[in-house]
């Protein structure tokens, strides 16, 4: 029975955190400006998040492990720290536009400017974490961030043609705008593939106390959390290529997609679609904060624990107290949400290698995955997708900031 | 990080940044449309009762400001562009404004009359935006 509770639970996680800042603007973004195209880009990125997130928990079942755990232990403490810089670094990036995105989403409902809202939206994050347990932040999150199926409900209502849709998930080149194109393909795929889930997955998963006997829900919560998740990233799109793109519309500035679901909710898409931001990056900020505690605390070798009362672990609580303050920081001075989540995802895509190979490292090692190694198929994909990522981020990111 | 990758990545960037170039007249254009949309879009939006005034008058303004910022960068861009560009830029600029105020006022039939003249402006404008293909 309590597995599956947590089966259910798992399944809401996935689904409900699943869209947050990144997905929503690199969704509407490449909807607005190149319609179906690049569709295969999100259905790449989920596939090898999903399979990402399966082996992160299929590590800690097997070997009662974190991935910083394995691998402080496997490649030591000096290859650790360089890989949390990287992971630290672009996590700590996406976190500001995270905490951006509620705030933004605060100034489209009350009209209230975005900057005053951020330390009120910090404070609560910060309590969030500080009184709550792990299941608790999780699953409270997810449950809110299930307003989100109105992105679906809206791309249904406009009655997309579903063979171009189809047709999408094949990779095409546009005939103009290509260093774009590939900008928006780059981060889509960091909106996906996002590191710091595979640090808070495994985790959590050690925190609940999984076991060998967890690994096929491990497996149904990754497959169809995630492939979910993704559709509902897919509806994103889907519903700026049918709304925005006919008006001509590009987003430079967050205020224009907030039009995205006026048309095909007239009555309350406005409110939805702002409902859906704060609590998509509700749910992502909590997760990050936490991930970046865990890295930190975790590979330092300090106490950590989200079920833990704030005094048992104080290092801890104190880590993701200052990541929430710092975040904070530079929304406070006006910076615009939406160009650091541009910069923040395409940065992740760049910076995959290094936190991902090394974990294949460990997801191929008998000492650790015993005989729950990975087969070629999830080592084929997840090389495949993020040689593809970082080709991509090489070639685009320079063409897109000469191009201006 | 060592002086040297310190110094390497700061070149790197210094490089791109020295590399970055102007936007093309098309790219501005498209700017133009953009903005022209939004403020279309969002008072449709406003008299369907979908959206807030705040946030209507705010994303009308905003898209007024950043459609006059276009046309300033278009005459940096491209100095021979049309005259029915600019006539087209700055009528739909100024329904815009007057819409924002209209809103606030909570005038639906002078929008709606504001709305056209956005409309009208805004063909020119994708006219000329398809011209440069």
């Amino acid at each position: 029975m309590k597995k599956i509770l947590q089966l259910a639970l798992g399944l809401l996680t996935g689904i409900g955190g699943f869209l947050e800042i990144g997905s929503i603007t690199t969704a509407a973004q490449a909807g607005a400006s190149f319609g179906f195209q690049l569709i295969w880009a999100i259905a790449l990125g989920t596939i090898c998040l999903g399979f990402l997130v399966e082996m992160s928990g299929r590590l800690s079942a097997v070997s009662k492990q974190t991935v910083v755990d394995a691998l402080r232990s496997r490649f030591g403490f000096r290859f650790y720290i360089v890989v949390l810089a990287i992971v630290a670094a672009v996590s700590f990036l996406v976190l500001i536009a995270e905490l951006g995105g509620i705030a933004l989403s605060l100034q489209m409902l009350t009209g209230v400017g975005f900057p005053w809202w951020v330390v009120p939206v910090a404070f609560f994050i910060w309590v969030m974490l500080w009184k709550l347990k792990l299941d608790l932040v999780e699953n409270g999150a997810s449950a809110l961030g299930l307003v989100t199926i109105c992105f679906v409900v809206a791309a249904f209502r406009l009655h997309p043609h579903w063979g171009s849709v189809a047709h999408s998930f094949v990779p095409s080149l546009p005939t103009d705008n290509r260093a774009k194109y590939g900008f928006l393909a780059v981060s889509i795929l960091g909106a996906s593939i996002t590191p710091y889930l595979m640090f808070f997955y495994s985790s959590g998963a050690v925190e609940d106390e999984w076991d060998e006997s967890y690994i096929p829900i491990n497996r149904f919560i990754a497959g169809s959390g995630m492939s979910v998740g993704g559709l509902f990233s897919i509806a994103v799109l889907i519903a700026a290529a049918l709304t925005l793109r006919p008006a001509g519309i590009n987003i430079e500035k967050f205020e224009q997609s907030a039009l995205l679901l006026t048309g095909a909710l007239p009555r309350w898409g406005f409110v939805l679609f702002a409902l859906s931001l704060a609590f998509g990056c509700l749910g992502a900020a909590l997760e990050i904060s936490l991930a970046l505690s865990y890295m930190f605390a975790q590979g330092l070798g300090w106490n950590w624990s989200e079920n833990e009362p704030a005094q048992r672990d104080a290092r801890f609580s104190l880590l993701y107290t200052i990541m929430i303050a710092l975040a904070a920081i530079p929304l406070l001075f006006g910076v615009d949400p939406i160009q650091v989540t541009m910069i923040s995802m395409a940065l992740t895509a760049a910076s995959l290698p290094f936190s991902i190979v090394p974990f294949l490292f460990l997801m191929n090692d008998k000492e650790f995955c015993g005989e729950h190694r990975n087969g070629w198929v999830s080592n084929s994909v997840v090389v495949i997708v993020i040689v593809i990522a970082f080709v991509l981020s090489v070639i685009a990111i320079p063409l897109q900031v000469m191009g201006g | 990080m060592k002086v040297g990758h310190a110094a390497a990545l700061v070149s790197v960037l210094v490089f791109f940044a020295g590399c970055t170039k102007p936007p093309s007249e098309k790219d501005v254009v498209d700017s133009m449309v953009s903005w022209i949309g939004t403020g279309d879009m969002a008072t449709q939006a406003w008299l369907n009762h979908t959206t807030f005034d705040k946030y209507t008058r705010e994303i009308l303004e905003l898209s007024s400001k950043r459609l006059g910022d276009q046309s300033d960068q278009l005459k940096e861009v491209a100095p021979a562009h049309s005259a029915s560009l600019d006539s087209a830029a700055t009528s739909a600029k100024r329904a815009m404004t007057s819409i924002a105020r209209l809103v606030a006022a909570n005038d639906a039939p002078d929008v709606r009359a504001q709305l056209d003249s956005l409309r009208s402006a805004k063909k020119i404008v994708l006219a000329a935006s398809d011209s440069l293909e």
